[in-house]
């Protein structure tokens, strides 16, 4: 049973699609696990659906619906786009992390991090990026806060943090004011996916002195 | 994740109350169809769409119905219907999230040209029409404009956990859905209709909407959370 999910911002930027590309990935991967945020995904994307209901139509150019029809008769029916298929009855990691690791977890090339930390990036641009991280039973990850949000969603394993325990499917939001330190079960090998957003940026005087205010 | 706490409008406030006038840009997108009474308590009116004559349930019917005749066969009837209703809705969509009009009309070419392609997968039990044709457009977007892709989640995942059972009772069909969406968003504030609307919109969502209300970063956070919770629970309402 998951009993940490992302704030009802988030599920909201993901399903209008403004989330940067690996907060989405940590949005998509909890999604998997989570029929609950599933239905507020899909009752937020209805709000997509009726807010283009009700935008005002702009004009299309006059042979707009001909050279449509004309790109799409010359194509063959029904090309399959090449997401990633399932290959097994279960897996450990869900399919939107399996396009980037290359396969389940086994595909999983790990680098050294620090005593008992390994991880493999999966995603660094524009300052957001994305890593599995693989902390062995007992071990903490050093103490640390953020500038940006952090994201850490649990896949196997467990640890706790700030005096609540994470499981998998269970998502971690902290932001630049978090100061954790998370500490893996002695149970099992934590794996979790970790997700550190850009740095916002503002573009007047004002906001870049009230940034470090707000804590962002 | 810390938030600022401030004291917002009285939430879940029953009866639903009229939303105020906006401040600030109404005569736009939902504020202003508010302010105009289009999202009326009733829903009666609330039909904005080009086919005003007919309710947004028999629109949303119409579209889904299409779709699902695309969906079994290729159909052009079907498709340039389709085409008719959403492509300039899309390019409207496109445009307003700062595509050019040369790209806005393309992308909203190419939009339709996915609907005729991905047809097949279109699922009239989890989404309608217009539901599953933002999705698509979305999507493309953000390839487009970002040059990124959009992690999705897939209902055919070995690691997915599935659905609870939906009993029959509480299974809307798309129309009933369709105007249930615009019952419950008429309940929001003109403030909290507004930062919905332009979660939609902002690419950068938090830190550009605070800066276009001139308000803190955790405030708009704080408040898009509870905008978004009243959403889903006047539609929870609304619902049997």
């Amino acid at each position: 049973m998951i009993a940490h999910h992302p704030g009802e911002e988030l599920i909201a930027a993901y399903a209008a699609g403004v989330l940067d590309e690996a907060s989405a990935l940590a949005l998509a991967t909890h999604l998997t696990l989570c029929p609950r945020c599933r239905k507020h995904h899909a009752e937020i994307e209805a709000l997509g659906g009726a807010l283009i209901e009700d935008m005002a139509a702009v004009p299309m150019s006059e042979t707009a619906l001909a050279d449509t029809l004309a790109r799409v008769r010359a194509e063959p029916r029904r090309a399959e786009t090449s997401q990633p298929r399932p290959t097994k009855a279960t897996s450990l990691l869900p399919l939107p992390l399996q396009f980037y690791v290359g396969g389940d977890i086994e595909a999983a090339k790990w680098k050294p991090l620090g005593p008992g930390i390994q991880h493999m990036p999966l995603i660094d641009e524009d300052g957001a990026s994305a890593r599995l991280l693989r902390i062995a039973p007992g071990r903490s990850v050093f103490e640390h806060s953020h500038h940006g949000n952090e994201l850490t969603l649990v896949l196997q394993g467990s640890y706790q943090s700030l005096g609540a325990w994470y499981r998998r499917g269970d998502l971690e939001m902290a932001d630049g004011n978090t100061e954790h330190r998370p500490v893996a079960g002695t149970d099992d090998t934590c794996i979790c996916l970790a997700v550190t957003d850009a740095p916002l940026r503002f573009g007047h005087w004002l906001g870049r002195l009230m940034q470090p205010f707000i804590g962002i | 994740m810390t938030f600022v706490l401030v004291p917002p409008t009285p939430l879940f406030a029953t009866p639903p109350r009229r939303a105020k006038p906006a401040a600030k840009g109404a005569g736009q997108g939902w504020v202003g169809q508010i302010k105009n009474k289009s999202w009326t308590a009733t829903g009666q009116n609330a039909t904005t769409a080009v086919n005003r004559d007919l309710p947004i349930e028999d629109v949303a019917q119409r579209m889904n119905q299409l779709l699902g005749q695309l969906k079994d066969a290729p159909n052009e009837d079907a498709f340039s219907e389709l085409f008719r209703h959403f492509a300039p809705r899309l390019k409207s969509y496109l445009r307003k999230q700062g595509a050019a009009e040369d790209a806005a009309e393309e992308l909203a070419q190419e939009a339709m040209a996915m609907v005729w392609r991905k047809a097949h997968l279109f699922d009239p039990e989890r989404a309608g029409a217009s539901t599953w044709i933002f999705s698509i457009a979305r999507n493309l977007r953000i390839d487009s404009f970002r040059r990124q892709r959009r992690p999705e989640f897939q209902m055919d995942d070995p690691a997915l956990v599935p659905d609870d059972p939906v009993s029959p009772e509480a299974h809307l069909n798309q129309g009933q859905q369709a105007r249930a969406v615009r019952l419950a968003m008429a309940t929001l504030p003109a403030d909290q209709a507004r930062i919905v609307h332009l979660s939609f919109f902002e690419e950068k969502p938090h830190a550009a909407i605070a800066d276009e209300l001139g308000i803190p970063l955790g405030t708009v956070k704080s408040r898009m959370r509870l905008a978004f919770q009243r959403f889903r629970k006047a539609l929870g309402e609304t619902q049997p």
